[in-house]
């Protein structure tokens, strides 16, 4: 049974026809599996109910180890509609006709009626230079902020993100629109993971300036997205794409409403912070340079 | 100095899995630098810059894993 379904893959999977395959299975990991719809357009995932709700996703009820089911499902496997709110792998069925809807839009407010307030981005660098995990963003992000003098000998990435990190700064603050992009092209697919830090940076980073009324998917003009498909990881490109149509993981949304609504975001953080392995650290550091900006702006 | 590079391809393995990887083998007595990650453009420029780009990691796609070693020594490198 599904606890949980994205409202756009709801709609997604209406216009599936019953029996017919949906799409293949692209990955299969411990607690999630990625499938690619059969016009390679969208991806979705059915996880396990301990992962983040995320775009395109459908959350069971009940703890899966797909690892376990590891003779059952694999890739290139079909994935068939089942009835009207069902889909099947094999026998494997996945009910969601009553499961809660997940919209996950990012909530937008204009930084000119409200910004960030001070306290929430204090809170937001202290806790990612106290709890944020390294071998990501973490050693750059630490040296931009003048919080650490030098690089960890670990880090083969950190010295290229530092000069990112500064010409993005200066990008923004000198409205250089030819910097900035090349900051943004700098970044896709750079790092460790399976969605490598500089898209998880650029994740938090695109998502925080959005709901701040901050919108610069006509900067990058469509055209980064689809470069993106031959720069980065296939999971990373739609984590990506749904980010540019305005849509993010819940625990993202709910800091970014934290952030308009001056409540305490300490709980989110340690939410945000669990996401693959630096994936969730580079994503906040994404938002606290948003927050920065936005800040000196006012 | 040795190095050697291992390409898997379409690996799709959590990146908790790839960094404990990372931190296994350098570890490992001799190991100087590891490079595990996927092979998207920029983390092959990367291994160009620290001169571990081969051929064959040159023509690895974004979708594929590289664990790029440099080791003291051949036995190092090759334990993996």
């Amino acid at each position: 049974m599904v606890n949980k379904i994205d409202r756009r893959l709801h709609i997604c999977l209406s216009k599936q026809s019953d029996n017919m395959p949906s799409g293949r299975i692209h990955s299969v990991y411990d607690r999630v599996i990625n499938i690619l719809l059969c016009d390679g357009e969208e991806m979705f995932s059915i996880a396990s109910p301990e992962i983040i709700q995320s775009p395109m996703m459908l959350r069971t009820n009940e703890k899966v180890s797909f690892k376990e089911l590891d003779d059952y499902i694999f890739q290139g496997m079909d994935v068939f509609k089942s009835g009207d709110y069902a889909i099947r792998i094999k026998n494997l069925v996945f009910d969601y006709k009553n499961a809660e809807i997940y919209t996950g839009k990012i909530p937008v407010v204009n930084f000119n009626d409200k910004h960030p307030p001070k306290s929430h981005i204090r809170d937001l660098t202290q806790f990612l230079l106290q709890s944020g995990k390294n071998s990501g963003l973490l050693d750059a992000w630490s040296i931009f902020l003048n919080k650490k003098d030098n690089l960890g000998k670990d880090n083969l990435y950190a010295e290229s993100f530092i000069k990112i990190l500064f010409k993005l700064n200066d990008s923004i603050i000198e409205d250089n629109k030819e910097d900035f992009v090349d900051c943004i092209y700098r970044l896709s697919g750079f790092g460790i993971g399976l969605t490598p830090s500089g898209d998880d940076f650029i994740l938090g980073f695109l998502s925080a300036f959005r709901s701040w009324g901050i919108d610069f998917g006509e900067l990058l003009q469509g055209e980064w997205l689809i470069k993106l498909k031959g720069l980065s990881t296939t999971v990373s490109y739609f984590m990506l794409k749904n980010c540019m149509e305005g849509y993010v993981n819940e625990a993202l949304l709910k800091l970014l409403e934290c952030g308009h609504e001056n409540l305490d975001a300490k709980p989110v953080l340690n939410e945000v912070i669990k996401i693959g392995s630096t994936s969730g650290t580079d994503m906040l550091i994404g938002v606290d340079f948003d927050y920065r900006h936005i800040s000196e702006v006012n | 100095m040795v190095s050697k590079i291992l390409i898997e391809k379409d690996a799709y393995y959590d990146s908790v899995t790839l960094m404990s990887l990372s931190g296994e083998i350098r570890k490992q007595e001799g190991v100087s630098q590891v490079v595990v990650s996927m092979a998207t453009q920029m983390n092959k420029d990367l291994l160009k810059n620290i001169g571990l780009l081969t051929d064959e990691a040159s023509n690895a796609s974004e979708n594929d894993l590289i664990i790029g070693i440099e080791a003291g020594r051949l036995e190092a490198s090759c334990r993996w």
